[in-house]
């Protein structure tokens, strides 16, 4: 038992949400003129900058294809980012898998044979974390590739879903996790491409019961179609900014 | 077509024409620059302070022409050991720039050498008693290679970041193990407002006769020598050639690189103390 509680008997978790609540979640488009495509993303105190350069030449040999677009991803863990210094090297276990998983699901998504033998990269800096990095870090990459004009069918949108175990064994399912509770509960990250139910992205880490998964995924998926719709809302003021400053 | 020139540094591809034509309109008087900014004007920059929760003191710049750096600060409690460099070793610097493998060792290096200038105190600030010192982590992060050598944006950042460093109180006495005061609005600063401040280091590109700040790629690249002058306070504490370019550059020049540095960089160190004042 943890020495706070994680869900209150009012309902209520630590920071204040209740079981279906995400946190604050804030994000801009076109951030740097550096890219083809940028986005900064603040999920809670999760916060990544994503910048999308492509399609472009392959840089190396094995990124060509001459059936469809090849997506790298790069994912930089700033050394200040969690509670305490570390720094993380590029052969890092846990950077490699989110890489491989972030670049299987746009790759998925992405209309891949309309640039045979180019390449499209991702490159995702993470400066704080606080719970849900893989899944802020594919809503930073959605943005990101929107704002670079890569075609694709629709957002790609990601949250996290924690399960909680009440004092009576009965089970409930907790959106959006933040550090403190990925630390104590089983949870999964799940994405969704557009308004469909459909599932491109789902990882699960911890133990977790059978029967749950089930209820947790339900969860998800509503927690992704908000997230969409927040994403939207970004992209759509973003696109009238842009009409407005005479630039389309 | 018009054989490529391009400068090793800077990467700018300008044909002898273009960069003939950069030169000749650099070395008027008055000095026409392609951006029509003055001699000692910087480019728009969008600069923010304060931004990250989990480290002690955080900033980020975004430059005109798309360069970011996001520079965090962070500290932590460490025993004082014989075997260790001694307090050289307290602040430690790291650059990475992203899609480079390797970190930037020498730009690093230009930041660490140029911040503990003795009489600034804050190796005194660091100390813990007799037994601990605090260990400062200065983490800087450049997002988008650069377009023009990153040196003033490197510092320009470090700056604004160190500015808003702040440690919590120590309220234990001097054998104790230490203990902080919990309040976050106790803190102290790193560098507090009536202290020397940090330095930063301007890159100032000559031209015959003129001198110009915050140079752009092309203008870098049309430029007879690069110079690296590195403030603190109202001080020049070192300068170093960054690019030797043709001819080297005279005295007199270097004299007044100086001299205007100074007066420039007191404007700089104005506009970046009044950051996050506004909000």
């Amino acid at each position: 038992m943890s020495r706070y509680e994680i869900l209150s008997p009012e309902g209520l978790r630590t920071d204040g949400r209740r079981w279906n609540e995400i946190r604050r979640f804030s994000a801009k488009m076109a951030t740097t003129t550096a890219a083809d495509g940028s986005s900064y993303v603040e999920h809670g105190n999760t916060k990544v900058i994503c910048s999308v350069n492509g399609p472009i030449e392959p840089r190396t040999a094995n990124a060509r294809n001459s059936e469809r677009v090849t997506i790298t991803v790069d994912v930089c863990f700033a050394a200040f980012s969690g509670t305490d210094r570390k720094k993380r090297g590029r052969g890092d276990k846990r950077v490699l898998e989110m890489q491989s998983a972030l670049s299987r699901t746009f790759a998925s998504t992405l209309l891949t044979a309309l640039h045979p033998r180019s390449e499209v990269h991702v490159s995702l800096h993470i400066l704080s974390q606080d719970g849900s990095i893989l899944a802020t870090c594919v809503n930073a990459a959605t943005l990101a590739l929107v704002d670079a004009g890569v075609p694709m069918t629709d957002y790609v949108t990601a949250c996290t879903v924690a399960s909680y175990t009440n004092p009576d064994e009965s089970d409930e399912p907790l959106l959006d996790m933040n550090s403190a509770e990925e630390m104590d509960l089983p949870g999964i990250t799940l994405a969704t491409v557009g308004r469909s139910d459909r599932i491109s992205l789902l990882q699960l880490e911890t133990k977790v019961r059978l029967e749950r998964l089930e209820g947790m995924l339900a969860v998800g998926l509503d927690g992704c179609g908000k997230i969409r719709q927040l994403l939207d809302e970004v992209v759509r003021e973003h696109g009238n900014e842009m009409a407005r400053m005479g630039a389309l | 077509m018009a054989p490529l020139q391009t400068s090793q540094q800077t990467g700018t591809p300008l044909s002898p024409a273009e960069l003939s034509y950069l030169h000749t309109s650099l070395t008027l008087t008055p000095p026409i620059r392609p951006d029509s900014r003055t001699p000692t004007q910087f480019r728009p920059l969008i600069a923010e302070s304060d931004i990250l929760p989990s480290t002690n003191g955080s900033a980020r710049m975004i430059w005109g022409d798309g360069g970011e750096c996001v520079v965090g600060v962070k500290a932590e409690v460490e025993k004082n050991s014989a075997s260790s460099g001694g307090p050289r070793d307290w602040v430690e610097i790291s650059v990475e720039v992203s899609g480079q493998r390797d970190d930037d060792a020498f730009l690093g290096m230009t930041v660490a050498e140029s911040l503990l200038v003795p009489e600034s105190g804050v190796l005194e600030r660091l100390a813990l008693g007799e037994r601990f010192h605090w260990k400062v982590f200065v983490d800087i992060l450049l997002l988008t290679p650069p377009l023009s050598h990153p040196a003033t944006l490197l510092t320009l950042t470090t700056y604004l970041a160190l500015r808003n460093t702040f440690l919590p109180k120590l309220v234990s006495e001097v054998a104790e193990d230490p203990v902080f005061d919990d309040d976050w609005d106790n803190a102290l600063p790193l560098y507090p407002v009536d202290r020397i401040a940090p330095p930063i280091t301007l890159l100032v590109v000559s031209v015959g006769e003129n001198i110009f700040f915050d140079p752009t790629r092309e203008e870098l690249a049309a430029g007879d020598v690069v110079l690296a002058v590195s403030i603190c306070g109202k001080k020049v504490v070192g300068v170093r050639t960054l690019e030797g370019g043709g001819g080297g550059v005279g005295r007199a020049v270097v004299k007044r690189v100086i001299k205007e540095s100074c007066e420039v960089a007191e404007e700089v160190f104005g506009s970046l103390n009044s950051v996050g004042e506004g909000d």
